[in-house]
C-alpha cells in the first residue's frame, strides 16, 4: 500500500515535470502527429456504444490537428466504471488517452453505497454525442393504453437490471405517482424484453426514444401495435410530441426534484472525457475537434445509417450538468438512493 | 407453407448464392476464412477480438460482402480451435475444451494426424449441417421462437446442467460439487433484481462476474502445460504414426460416424440458438451425449476415443448456424461473436426481425451460404497444413512451453483486459491442476459457471410471471423429464452395480495429504456462506442453496475417501475409483509412473514460479519487454538450449506478439510500474 502511494506520488511528480517541459516545446499539431490517440470504450465490442465510438473515431482524427491515429480500446466492466476509474487514475495525462463513458458514471458515484475509484468532477469532460429520452410503451392488447390507465390498471413490464433506467424510471413513477407497474428485472438486453413483449410474457417496457424510432419498435409503432403512454424526460421530444409528459403529473416539489435528478443525465447520453491534468492547449484542441467531428456531415450520415442520431453537447455543458447534480440537496439524494441502491 | 412460399424461398437462396459467387465477395470470404483459422489456433483470442477490429472496415462494404467477411471469420475460428487442443491440450477457444479430453491422448499415442483430421472433417460436416438447418428453418424461425418463452428456456438450461451427471460418471459426488461450485462462481457480481453485489469483495473487477476466458484457460490449459513441464516432454516419446495415413483414417472415422455427427450438430445448433449458452458449453453437452450413447463409450471416452473429438467438434461448428437464428430473427445475439455481427446489422441499416425473413431474405440466405462456404475453405486450409501441425506435437517442451505460456497470458487478458484476468487465470490454473491430479472432474464446473446465473435469472422471471404454474407448460414438462432421466439413469445403474457390496464397509479414518484440498474447499464455502448473511432473501436464496449442496457433496466425497481408504486404496487414483462404479473418469489422467511425489511437486512449483515471475515482470516493465526475458530465461535454465536457437526464438515470439497484439489488435496493456514512474519510457510498447 505504501509502495503504491509512493508510486502514485512519484508518477504525479514526474509526469508533471515531464509534461510541463514537453508541452511547452511542442505545438498541439506536432504532438498529435507523433502520437496515437487511444479512445477507451467503456463497453464490450459490438453493441450500440462500441459501434458509435468506432464510427466516430475516424472523424475525430480528421478534425484533430496532426490527425493522429485514433485507436479503439475496449475497456468493458462495471457499467462503464472500470473505464472511468482507469481514465481518472492510471491513463496517461498527456492527451493521448480519452474515454467514451456512460451517463450513469455522472451520478452513480454520488449515490452509490460502494466505494468507487471515480469522481466525475475530477476528469475533463470533452462533450457528449447524443441526448437521450425515454418513453413508456405497452403492447396493443395491454390494459394500459393511455397515461390515465396507468394509474388505474395493473401492468407487467420487463427490465434488464436494477440500476438500468428501464427499471429505475418505472420504479420512480410507482413510488411517487402511485402507479402499479409490476417490474420484472433480469432480461438480458432490450431486444430480449422486446421479444418477451411480443410473445406476451410482459405487456410493456420503458425504452429510449432512439430505440423506439429505429429497429423493430419503429415498424410496430407504424403498424399500431404499440401504445406510447408517456415521455420520461425533461423536455418533449419532437418525434413523439403528442405523447404526454410524465413530469406534468408530478406536483409535489420534492418528487419533482427526484424526477429531475434522474432525467438530467439523459442530456449527456454518450459522454466523452479526458483524464485530469491534460495540458490546456491539447484539451482545447480535443474539445474543438470533438465538436467539429460531431457536426461532420459524414459522421451524421454514418450514424443515420445505423438509425441513430447525433445531438452534440459541448464539454462545459456536461460540467454544468454535473454541477447541478452535485448541488442536489441531501434529502433529495436520500430519496434517489432509495431508488438506486438496494436495501 | 404453401408452394409459392417455398418457391420464393428457393429463389431467395439461389439469388443469394449467385450474389456471393461474385469473385470479389468470394475473395473476401476466403480471406476471412484464413484469418478465422489463424485466430482460432491462438488460444483465448478466438474470433472476437478480430471481428471487433475488422468491423469498421465493413462499414464501406455492401451487406452481402460485409456479412460474408464477418461470418466467414467467425465460423472458421472453431475449425482452428482444436489444433492447439489436440497438440498441447490447450483449447483454442472455450468451445473446444471437450476436444482436449480425447484429442490429447490420441496425440500422445502418436495419432495426432488422425485426431486433427477427424476434428477438421467433423467441424466441416457440423458446420455444413448447422448452416443447412438454419437454411431450412428460416421460415419457421419466428413462430417457433415466439412459442419458446422464459420457462421453456429455463427448462432447456436445466437440461444442459443435467449433463453434469454424464460428465462425472465415475465420481458423482465430486461432479456434483464441481457443478455447484461452478454455479457459485456464476453468482459473483451484481445481481439484476436488487442490484446487490454478491461475493465481489469490493473489487470493481468482479462487478460483472468472472469472465469465462481466463477461467477456461486456467482450468484446462495451465494444468496441461504444468504436466508437460513435470514429465519434461511435450508428448510421449512414442513414434509418430504416418501422418498421411492418419489424416485419411481421421476423415474415414467421420464418415463412419455420420449419424453421431448429425446428432451432435443438432445439439450444437439448438443450444447455439439459446442466448447466453452459446458456444461455451455445446461441446460438453455433445460430448456427454456421445459418451452416453455410443457403443462402449463409457469405457473408452477420455482415453483417446476419436468419437469424443468428433462429437465435440461437430457440435462446436454447428452452433454458429444456431446462434445466428436468434440474431437474425430477433436481434438477440446468441454469443459474444454474434453481438458484433449485430453491430454489422446496425451499421448496414438492417433491422433484425421480420424484415430479414421477408424483404431481406436474400441477405439472410447469403449468411447461410457464407457459413457453409467458409467452413469448406477453413477445413481445406487446415488439411493443407496438417502435416506441419502434426509435427509440432513432437517438439521439445522447452520450445513449446514458453511460446504457449506467453500466448495464454495474452489470451486470458483478452477476457476483460484487466489485471484481474491474470489473477483469475493463475487461481483457476492452480485449482485446475489440483483437480486434475486428485481426480475431480473439471467439465461440470464450466457447465455450472455458464448455466448457473442464466438458470437463476430465468427461474425468478418464470416464478414472477407464472408462480409455480411454469412447471406445467407442456414443453417444460417434457424437457424436465428428459433431464431427470439423464440424472437418474447413472445413479440407478451405479446403485445396481454396487448392490453386491452394499454394506457401508467403513473403516477407521485414514487421512492423506490430498485431503487438504476438500478441507480448503469446505473452509472457503463456510466463509462464503457466512458472507451471504446480510443479503435480502431473493439475492441470497440460490447462492445459499448451491453453497449448501457443494458443502454436502464435498463433505461426502471427503468422508468417502477418509473412511474407505483403509479397504484397498492408497493413491488418489484408487480413491476416485472407490467412490463409485466402474464407469470411467471423464477427464484427463496424468500418470508420471515412477516419479516421486516430492519431485512432481518440486517441478510444479518451479512452473508456478515461472508464471509468477512473468506476472511480476509484466507489472514492472510491461509484457513486451517481459516476453524475450521469459523465453530466454526459460529455454536457458530449463532446457539448456543453444543460444543460436534461443535468440531467434525470443525475437520471433516478441515480434509476433508486438505485431499481432500490439499493432494489429491494439491491445490496451495494463499500466506498468516503470511506465508510471518514468512516463518518458512509455515509448516502449506496452510500458
Amino acid at each position: 500500500m505504501k509502495l503504491k502511494k509512493f508510486a502514485t506520488a512519484a508518477t504525479i511528480a514526474l509526469s508533471t515535470a515531464f509534461l510541463s517541459t514537453s508541452a511547452g516545446a511542442q505545438t498541439v499539431e506536432e504532438f498529435y502527429s507523433d502520437n496515437n490517440l487511444t479512445l477507451m470504450v467503456s463497453a464490450a465490442p459490438g453493441g450500440g456504444a462500441d459501434l458509435y465510438a468506432r464510427a466516430f473515431a475516424p472523424f475525430l482524427s480528421k478534425h484533430l490537428p496532426g490527425n493522429p491515429n485514433v485507436v479503439i480500446a475496449n475497456v468493458p466492466g462495471a457499467g462503464g466504471l472500470t473505464a472511468a476509474a482507469q481514465l481518472q487514475n492510471s491513463a496517461p495525462r498527456d492527451g493521448t488517452a480519452i474515454a467514451a463513458l456512460q451517463r450513469n458514471n455522472l451520478y452513480l458515484p454520488l449515490v452509490s453505497a460502494e466505494k468507487l475509484a471515480f469522481d466525475p468532477r475530477e476528469v475533463n469532460w470533452i462533450g457528449s454525442l447524443n441526448k437521450e429520452s425515454y418513453v413508456l410503451i405497452t403492447w396493443e392488447n395491454a390494459p394500459v393504453k393511455t397515461l390515465d390507465d396507468l394509474f388505474s390498471q395493473p401492468l407487467t413490464i420487463g427490465s434488464t437490471s436494477f440500476n438500468n433506467e428501464n427499471r429505475t424510471f418505472p420504479a420512480m413513477i410507482n413510488e411517487y405517482l402511485g402507479s402499479k407497474m409490476d417490474i420484472i428485472p433480469g432480461y438480458k438486453g432490450n431486444d430480449e424484453i422486446a421479444l418477451a413483449m411480443e410473445r406476451g410474457e410482459v405487456q410493456g417496457r420503458a425504452v429510449t426514444t432512439t430505440s423506439l424510432l429505429g429497429g423493430n419498435d419503429a415498424s410496430w409503432l407504424a403498424e399500431g401495435k404499440l401504445n406510447v403512454i408517456a415521455q420520461l424526460a425533461m423536455r418533449p421530444s419532437p418525434a413523439v410530441k403528442d405523447v404526454p409528459m410524465i413530469l406534468d403529473k408530478v406536483t409535489d416539489p420534492k418528487a419533482r426534484s427526484v424526477f429531475e435528478f434522474m432525467f438530467l443525465p439523459l442530456d449527456a447520453g454518450r459522454p466523452f472525457a479526458a483524464p485530469p491534468e491534460v495540458p490546456e492547449d491539447r484539451l482545447a484542441a480535443l474539445r474543438a475537434a470533438f465538436e467539429a467531428a460531431a457536426e461532420d456531415p459524414g459522421f451524421i450520415a454514418e450514424v443515420a445509417k445505423q438509425n441513430a442520431t447525433v445531438e452534440m453537447i459541448a464539454g462545459d455543458e456536461v460540467h454544468k450538468i454535473l454541477d447541478e447534480l452535485y448541488a442536489t440537496s441531501p434529502d433529495v439524494l436520500d430519496q434517489v438512493k432509495g431508488l438506486l441502491v438496494s436495501k | 407453407m404453401d408452394a409459392a412460399d417455398s418457391v420464393s424461398m428457393l429463389g431467395a437462396a439461389w439469388e443469394a448464392l449467385t450474389i456471393l459467387a461474385d469473385p470479389m465477395r468470394l475473395g473476401v470470404l476466403c480471406l476471412a476464412a484464413f484469418l478465422g483459422v489463424v485466430l482460432g489456433i491462438v488460444p483465448g483470442i478466438g474470433g472476437l477480438a478480430g471481428t471487433a477490429l475488422l468491423l469498421p472496415f465493413t462499414f464501406a462494404m455492401d451487406p452481402y460482402t460485409a456479412f460474408a467477411f464477418l461470418l466467414g471469420l467467425g465460423a472458421t475460428t472453431s475449425t482452428g480451435d482444436p489444433i492447439p487442443a489436440i497438440l498441447f491440450g490447450v483449447p483454442g477457444g472455450a468451445g473446444s475444451a471437450a476436444t482436449v479430453l480425447d484429442g490429447l491422448p490420441m496425440a500422445k499415442r502418436g495419432e495426432a494426424g488422425r485426431a486433427l483430421s477427424a476434428a477438421y472433417m467433423s467441424s466441416l460436416m457440423g458446420g455444413l449441417f448447422g448452416a443447412l438447418l438454419l437454411g431450412i428453418s428460416v421460415p419457421i424461425l419466428r413462430p417457433v421462437m415466439l412459442y419458446i418463452g422464459t420457462p421453456e428456456m429455463l427448462a432447456i438450461s436445466i437440461l444442459g446442467l443435467s449433463m453434469v451427471a454424464a460428465l462425472s460418471s465415475s465420481t458423482p459426488l465430486r461432479g456434483l460439487a464441481a457443478a455447484a461450485i461452478g454455479v457459485m462462481i456464476s453468482m459473483i457480481g451484481s445481481e439484476p433484481r436488487t442490484g446487490a453485489f454478491r461475493w465481489t469483495f469490493e473489487s470493481l473487477y468482479l462487478w460483472e462476474g468472472l469472465p469465462l476466458v481466463p477461467l477456461t484457460l486456467g482450468l484446462f490449459a495451465l494444468p496441461e502445460l504444468c504436466d508437460m513441464m513435470i514429465s519434461r516432454h511435450s508428448l510421449k516419446g512414442k513414434p509418430i504414426q504416418n501422418v498421411n495415413l492418419g489424416i485419411w483414417q481421421g476423415a474415414k472415422d467421420c464418415f463412419t460416424e455420420w449419424w453421431l455427427i448429425l446428432r451432435c450438430s443438432w445439439i450444437g445448433t439448438a443450444l447455439g440458438a439459446i442466448p447466453g449458452i452459446g458456444g461455451s458449453v455445446v461441446d460438453w453437452v455433445a460430448y456427454a451425449h456421445a459418451a452416453r450413447t455410443v457403443k462402449g463409450g463409457r469405457q473408452t471416452f477420455g482415453k483417446g476415443d476419436v468419437r469424443g473429438v468428433i462429437a465435440s467438434e461437430s457440435s462446436n461448428n454447428a452452433k454458429e448456424g444456431g446462434s445466428l437464428i436468434t440474431t437474425i430473427a430477433f436481434g438477440i445475439p446468441g454469443s459474444a461473436g454474434m453481438a458484433i455481427i449485430l453491430g454489422a446489422f446496425l451499421s448496414q441499416g438492417l433491422v433484425p426481425g421480420p424484415d430479414m425473413l421477408t424483404k431481406n431474405l436474400p441477405i439472410t440466405y447469403s449468411m447461410v451460404w457464407s457459413i457453409a462456404i467458409a467452413n469448406i475453405i477453413g477445413a481445406g486450409l487446415c488439411y493443407a497444413f496438417s502435416p506441419q501441425f502434426a509435427r509440432l506435437a513432437t517438439l521439445r517442451y522447452t520450445l513449446v512451453l514458453p511460446v504457449v505460456v506467453c500466448i495464454i497470458f495474452i489470451g486470458a487478458y483478452e477476457g476483460s483486459r484487466q489485471w484481474g484476468d491474470l489473477v483469475a487465470l493463475l487461481i483457476f490454473g492452480l485449482a485446475g491442476w489440483t483437480m486434475k491430479r486428485l481426480r475431480w472432474p473439471r467439465a461440470p464446473l464450466i457447465l455450472g459457471v455458464v448455466l448457473g446465473d442464466i438458470i437463476e435469472r430465468q427461474l425468478f422471471i418464470s416464478i414472477r410471471l407464472y408462480g409455480a404454474d411454469w412447471l406445467l407448460h407442456p414443453m417444460v414438462v417434457v424437457i424436465l423429464c428428459v433431464a431427470a432421466l439423464g440424472i437418474l439413469r447413472p445413479v440407478i445403474s451405479a446403485l445396481l452395480d454396487r448392490d453386491r457390496s452394499w454394506d457401508l464397509n467403513l473403516q477407521l479414518p485414514k487421512f492423506s495429504p490430498g485431503d487438504t484440498f476438500p478441507v480448503i474447499l469446505l473452509a472457503a464455502m463456510a466463509f462464503l456462506f457466512w458472507e451471504t448473511a446480510g443479503w435480502s432473501w431473493s439475492t441470497a436464496l440460490v447462492p445459499q442453496i448451491v453453497t449448501g449442496v457443494a458443502f454436502v457433496a464435498v463433505l461426502g466425497s471427503l468422508g468417502n475417501a477418509v473412511f474407505r481408504r483403509g479397504i484397498s486404496a492408497r493413491s488418489p487414483l484408487d480413491e476416485a475409483k472407490a467412490e463409485a462404479s466402474q464407469a470411467i473418469h471423464m477427464d484427463l489422467i496424468e500418470e508420471n509412473e515412477g516419479m516421486a511425489i516430492s519431485e512432481i511437486l518440486r517441478r510444479a512449483l518451479a512452473f508456478l514460479g515461472w508464471l509468477l515471475g512473468f506476472l511480476l515482470s509484466m507489472g514492472t516493465i510491461g509484457i513486451i519487454p517481459t516476453i524475450p526475458l521469459f523465453v530466454v530465461g526459460f529455454m536457458r535454465f530449463e532446457g539448456k538450449e543453444r543460444w543460436n536457437l534461443v535468440v531467434p526464438m525470443a525475437i520471433g515470439v516478441t515480434l509476433f506478439v508486438y505485431l499481432v497484439f500490439d499493432q494489429l489488435l491494439t491491445m490496451n496493456w495494463p499500466v506498468t510500474w516503470i511506465g508510471q514512474a518514468f512516463p518518458a519510457l512509455r515509448v516502449i510498447p506496452s510500458v
